[in-house]
């Protein structure tokens, strides 16, 4: 009940800025169209492997609708308010510091996902024919893979945040996890495709949770099993994630006021 | 002390200050140069995938983003606040700065400086490997390097001029973090790689509507592929000089519809 109170607080906060969403909207449709225009590029040139122009044109559009499912604010909001000495109040509370700020980031999740995602899912369908699987169980499985994904990057922008209580500062933990993303997710060119060092790098990962493992998925080139891998890493960052937590207990120093 | 002295003065503090948190300071450091490196990281793994694209070798598209890199990396050098102006705006900041006996826009960007050092290194070593590799192998001649110096300067001035027009828009809108997604962030990703790749309407917009293919491109045909003529040096120059006109004119207006949103 609690979880679901903070995530509708952040969604019903995030309704305030419709002009500034409105345009993030727009931004994030022409973010893709230029890498579609890339791909549309190199394709005119050249084979593009098992996914042609067509199939690569896909799955940049997809991969570009779901992004705003696995994005979470800088450190869950954490740094500001580390920064604020919130954090001692935060601590208080009879709620686990890891569920009180992933229901909130929740919130905002499913307000990308309503107003950003899925209109850009509507334009990318329309505009590029992004093919609309028949199949029940590759919806079920993408859905699944993605829930997974927004899991991953909460527990991520969690233990990025709570960094805020030894650095001060974590927003460079965000970006260089936005940047290594960006590659390792297979956002902006499948995996197989990569050299064989930086494969092995990323599938040793839970980047490709992000963006390969739910569009391989609803491309229909992968399978229930490819969800395996994110689920034992889903774990492993919760155990993470709890250790964090109580390191911040011991560490917690109230700073401003 | 002049206006530049004052400045100076500001960003050195401002230096200091930020050198107080010394693990953070060099973290940030530390990381801002991995950030920009993995950044490239998808570029350079695309380009020696696929090589040469439309023509370009992949020493010229190298080009391309030392050149842009480094004006951009430049302008967030003097200009991070107005890269990140929104928070001036929503917390109220704005008003402590107004009440500064001096111009508006320069309390403004010397209320905060940030450290690009990391960053630099890294677009200038991309840019020094590409030139003298271009050099080496005839394809440029020498006087790519004062050509090359121009651009930058006018690169970062059109950089400049379109974070000061985005930043003006938040006297109006308010929030101009997703605007500045759209005029920053979108326009420097398509102008890593040559404009011809995109569609028309891309171009038109990357050339007139936000001159971000003035940073880079324009100037390119002529340095590096030797294409079209040295009148393109004069107008990356004229559309960087209407560009500082145009977003200093839309911040002067923009400041008189300022209210304040502070607590």
């Amino acid at each position: 009940m609690v979880i679901w109170v903070l995530a509708r607080s952040m969604y019903e906060s995030r309704l305030q800025y419709s002009a500034s969403h409105a345009v993030r909207t727009v931004a994030s449709i022409i973010f893709g169209l230029i890498y579609v225009s890339i791909w549309q590029g190199i394709g005119a040139e050249r084979e593009l492997g098992s996914y042609g122009t067509v199939g690569m044109v896909s799955y940049i559009a997809f991969n570009q609708v779901i992004l705003w499912v696995t994005f979470t604010s800088h450190g869950l909001g954490l740094e500001e308010r580390v920064r604020t000495g919130q954090i001692a109040l935060d601590l208080v509370r009879p709620l686990h510091l890891f569920v009180f700020a992933a229901s909130r980031e929740a919130g905002s999740i499913a307000y990308n996902a309503l107003f950003t995602a899925l209109p850009l899912y509507a334009v990318y369908a329309v505009s590029f024919g992004l093919p609309i699987p028949r199949e029940l169980s590759v919806w079920a499985y993408t859905a699944a893979a993605l829930a997974m994904g927004a899991y991953t990057a909460l527990c991520i922008g969690y233990a990025i945040g709570v960094t805020a209580l030894w650095t001060v500062e974590s927003r460079w933990f965000s970006l260089l996890n936005y940047s290594v993303n960006f590659t390792l997710s297979g956002f902006l060119m499948p995996l197989d495709w990569m050299p064989g060092w930086l494969q092995t790098i990323a599938r040793v990962s839970p980047y490709p949770i992000f963006n390969y493992v739910p569009t391989q998925i609803y491309l229909g080139k992968a399978g229930p099993s490819s969800l395996l891998v994110p689920l034992v890493w889903c774990l492993l960052l919760t155990l993470l994630c709890i250790a964090a937590s109580a390191a911040v207990r011991r560490k917690v120093e109230v700073q401003g006021g | 002390m002049n206006w530049l002295g004052i400045s100076v003065m500001l960003y050195k503090i401002n230096v200091r200050a930020g050198m107080q948190y010394r693990l953070n300071f060099i973290l940030s450091t530390l990381l801002a140069a991995l950030v920009t490196v993995s950044e490239f990281l998808g570029l350079v793994v695309l380009l020696s995938v696929f090589g040469a694209i439309q023509g370009w070798s992949v020493w010229e598209i190298g080009y391309l983003y030392g050149v842009l890199m480094t004006a951009k990396f430049l302008y967030r050098a003097f200009g991070s606040a107005i890269n990140n102006f929104e928070p001036y705006l929503v917390n109220g900041t704005l008003d402590q700065l107004l009440l500064r006996p001096m111009p508006l826009l320069l309390a403004v960007l010397t209320s905060r400086t940030r450290m690009v050092g990391g960053e630099l290194l890294q677009s200038l070593t991309v840019l020094g490997a590409c030139v003298a590799r271009l050099l080496v192998h005839g394809d440029a001649s020498w006087w790519i390097v004062p050509e090359t110096l121009l651009i930058i300067c006018t690169g970062t001035v059109i950089m400049f001029a379109v974070g000061l027009a985005t930043a003006a828009c938040g006297f109006w809108i308010t929030r101009t973090e997703d605007l500045s997604v759209l005029t920053d962030n979108a326009t420097t990703t398509a102008c890593q790689l040559p404009l011809s790749l995109f569609p028309e309407w891309l171009r038109t917009l990357l050339l007139a509507v936000i001159p971000f293919g003035f940073i880079n491109y324009v100037p390119a045909m002529f340095i590096v592929r030797g294409e079209w003529g040295v009148w393109t040096l004069a107008a990356t120059a004229a559309v960087a000089a209407a560009a500082l006109l145009i977003a200093l004119g839309v911040w002067k207006i923009g400041v008189t519809k300022y209210q304040s949103t502070g607590t």
